[in-house]
């Protein structure tokens, strides 16, 4: 008797050591990342993180960046690329797409892996290369020439005598009134980094969040969160390297969901320069190669979807900005594609998940008009049937009140 | 009760293990003979290498069609990539089939002939049996995935001659670096399906019904294969066995980056070990009557 329950009883021990490899296995794959996490940083307040940031001397950079996006897309059907290799477009807003990076005095590398697929934007700085795996094209762009760019400028002039550069509105415009670069140039980074804050003060309250580990690597987090009713932005959360004090990881949490809504970072990632090879590229044999003319609009492929659209500045919609701060709605209205002629384009094109995307949109109709609504955890997109598409990081309801009020 | 003596008789140290050495080599010739003298899985053999002949003649006849993936279209420059289009095509299922099927034969097989006990009776450990049989399993394996690739080179070099080896990042690699990344992408599957080959040793150690151990490891390779496209499941994904198999794509990258395969080997060792221990947990305490 006794020898079959010693028997039984070493049968049930020897169990333990499946039991405890297995143990062991879980063990390491979910406690590993938490004790990991925890991190001991000396406290810096919002004003020295901001001071930091200005300090950073970093001048290269290799990496994994994972772009974890959950922005709450109408569920369409099928919108995986052709070939399935998980590079759609759907993808990058729905779901997680990861990127190679690599950048340095020498040029930069972007890599988008997919399953058994990659796109690749590759530039020295004097020329750029996007290669496709999927279907084995390679665009070419190569910066026109200065006296190219010369003569495109006088034929521009002449057709549009009104048309004039573009001024592009400073974030500290305001701050700093008179003349804001030579004002800037002044500031120490302590002065310019209280500056940053008292221009934020109105919209957004500015705090740190607790540190933490980015690509394993120790880092401070500045959180903005926007004071604004309206919008549908409930923090913006932005990592920093507490050793080279650059941004490594940036999170934007929504107000629908109140949960990270996109997620931008790096897995891993070197300060180190990377070699000066994996900023060449020479198209493989066999692939397609295009090279759009930058100055006349459409691509020598014949890709370009007709006239107007492009080429011709003045045609285009003039965006005009309705409200103020994070609640801020783009409006741009006069656009040479009515809603009927995109869907009509959209449906042409070889995109499916446009044309999916535009038919998944509900109709809507208000005191300014009626048209199409897309809705998503962090961007609203309303595309009236007069021409104006209306987007902001906003709800339904203020963007009802920029179309009214553009009308 | 006819359990049989689980120890070999006591020897002196040396000698024990110089003798035991021999023995183990005795029995892993002994288990691959088993294994690869077997006309039915030479015909297994032959049903793996007719895919990638398949693939080769078709592409040969009437070219690669307009919505190819990558790897497809790339077959007409270069022969070695009808290998890895073999591979990527058999690897849901071919390959699984003949990994369970040898894994599920390993210990059931000799318990449904009988010869089991005769076995166990000359005597030998029964760990190192095991030992023996996950040795058998994962040298079927290699041979299983050499096979497919091996005619896949042989036949697209013969049809499509060697040109530019072109990695998924579109640089162009030579046919010696080519022909590397080939067997860097045989070695990780080979990895890959070996922790399949565990499971099924183990399933293999609770019945006396070959057949029946080999279609549950491959209900579970299907299984896995199906959650892994759920995406509400996202949470276990890197949990399923077959969740980095895929992950060979890091090989065909340029610049490579072999960190990115670890996950995936991480992964099949872990099953490999413990579903081991499990089968040794089981078999080596287990009634062996027939």
């Amino acid at each position: 008797m006794s020898g079959r329950a010693g028997f039984a009883h070493a049968r049930s021990v020897r169990w333990l050591l499946p039991v405890a490899v297995a143990g062991a296995v879980i063990g390491t794959t979910l406690l590993a990342p938490a004790v990991a996490a925890s991190v001991d940083l000396p406290d810096k307040t919002a004003e020295q993180l901001l001071t930091d940031l200005q300090g950073a001397d970093v001048t290269a950079v290799q990496g994994t960046v994972v772009v974890d996006a959950d922005l709450g897309l109408p569920s369409l059907p099928s919108v995986a690329g052709p070939h399935g290799s998980g590079l759609g477009v759907a993808d990058l807003l729905d779901g997680t797409t990861t990127l190679r990076v690599w950048a340095s005095h020498d040029g930069l590398r972007v890599a988008a892996l997919g399953s058994l697929g990659e796109t690749d934007v590759v530039t020295d700085g004097t020329q750029l290369w996007v290669w496709s795996s999927d279907d084995s094209t390679v665009t070419h762009v190569v910066p026109p020439t200065d006296a190219e760019l010369a003569a495109a400028r006088d034929a521009l002039a002449a057709a549009h005598p009104g048309a004039t550069g573009e001024d592009t509105p400073s974030v500290l415009d305001g701050a700093a009134a008179t003349d804001p670069r030579a004002a800037l140039a002044n500031l120490t980074p302590d002065q310019l980094s209280t500056l940053v804050l008292a221009a934020l003060e109105p919209t957004t309250q500015v705090t740190t969040g607790p540190a933490t580990r980015v690509a394993g690597r120790p880092a401070y987090q500045l959180v903005l969160t926007p004071t604004d009713p309206g919008t549908l932005i409930a923090s913006v959360t932005i990592a920093i390297d507490a050793a080279e004090r650059v941004p490594t990881q940036l999170t934007v949490t929504s107000t629908v969901t109140g949960e990270p809504a996109l997620t931008v970072g790096y897995t891993s990632v070197s300060f180190t320069a990377p070699d000066p090879s994996v900023f060449t590229f020479t198209p493989p044999a066999g692939a397609t190669v295009t090279e759009p003319d930058l100055l006349s609009g459409a691509g020598k492929s014949g890709a370009g979807t007709g006239a107007g659209t492009g080429e011709d500045p003045a045609s285009r919609a003039t965006p005009q900005v309705v409200g103020e701060g994070w609640a801020s709605v783009l409006v741009l209205s006069g656009s040479a594609t009515d809603l009927a002629g995109a869907e009509a384009q959209a449906a042409d094109s070889a995109d499916p998940t446009l044309s999916a995307l535009l038919t998944a949109m509900p109709q809507v109709s208000g005191d300014w008009g009626s048209g199409r609504l897309l809705t998503t955890n962090l961007l609203s997109v309303l595309l009236t049937d007069d021409g104006r598409t209306i987007v902001g990081a906003v709800d339904r309801a203020t963007l009802e009140v920029a179309a009214s009020s553009t009308r | 009760m006819s359990a049989v003596e689980l120890e070999p008789t006591a020897e002196a140290g040396p000698a024990r293990t110089a003798r035991a050495a021999g023995a183990f080599g005795r029995l892993f010739r002994s288990e691959l003979w088993l294994i690869f003298g077997r006309r039915r899985n030479w015909v297994g053999g032959l049903i793996l290498a007719s895919v990638p002949v398949l693939i080769a003649v078709v592409i040969k006849t009437s070219g690669a069609g307009e919505g190819d993936s990558f790897v497809f279209g790339q077959i007409t420059d270069n022969g070695l990539f009808v290998a890895l289009a073999a591979l990527t095509v058999e690897l849901p299922f071919f390959l699984p089939i003949a990994v369970s099927a040898i894994a599920g034969d390993a210990v059931a097989g000799e318990a449904n002939l009988g010869t089991l006990r005769y076995l166990l009776v000359t005597p030998v450990d029964r760990a190192r049996l095991l030992a023996v049989k996950l040795g058998g399993i994962a040298v079927f394996t290699f041979a299983a995935v050499a096979v497919v690739a091996g005619v896949g080179a042989l036949i697209g070099l013969a049809l499509f001659g060697a040109g530019d080896f072109v990695t998924l990042s579109g640089s162009s690699l030579g046919f010696w670096a080519g022909l590397a990344r080939l067997a860097l992408v045989c070695c990780y599957l080979t990895i890959c399906l070996v922790a399949l080959g565990a499971i099924g040793l183990f399933v293999s150690t609770m019945t006396e019904q070959p057949i029946a151990a080999g279609i549950t490891v491959l209900v579970v390779t299907v299984v896995s294969q199906i959650l892994d496209q759920l995406s509400q499941l996202a949470a276990i994904h890197r949990f399923l066995p077959t969740h980095y198999w895929l992950d060979y794509a890091a090989v065909l990258r340029d610049p490579v980056n072999l960190g990115d395969l670890g996950p995936g080997v991480a992964s099949a060792a872990a099953y490999t070990a413990v579903f081991a221990a499990a089968a040794w947990a089981r078999f080596s305490t287990a009634d062996v009557s027939s």
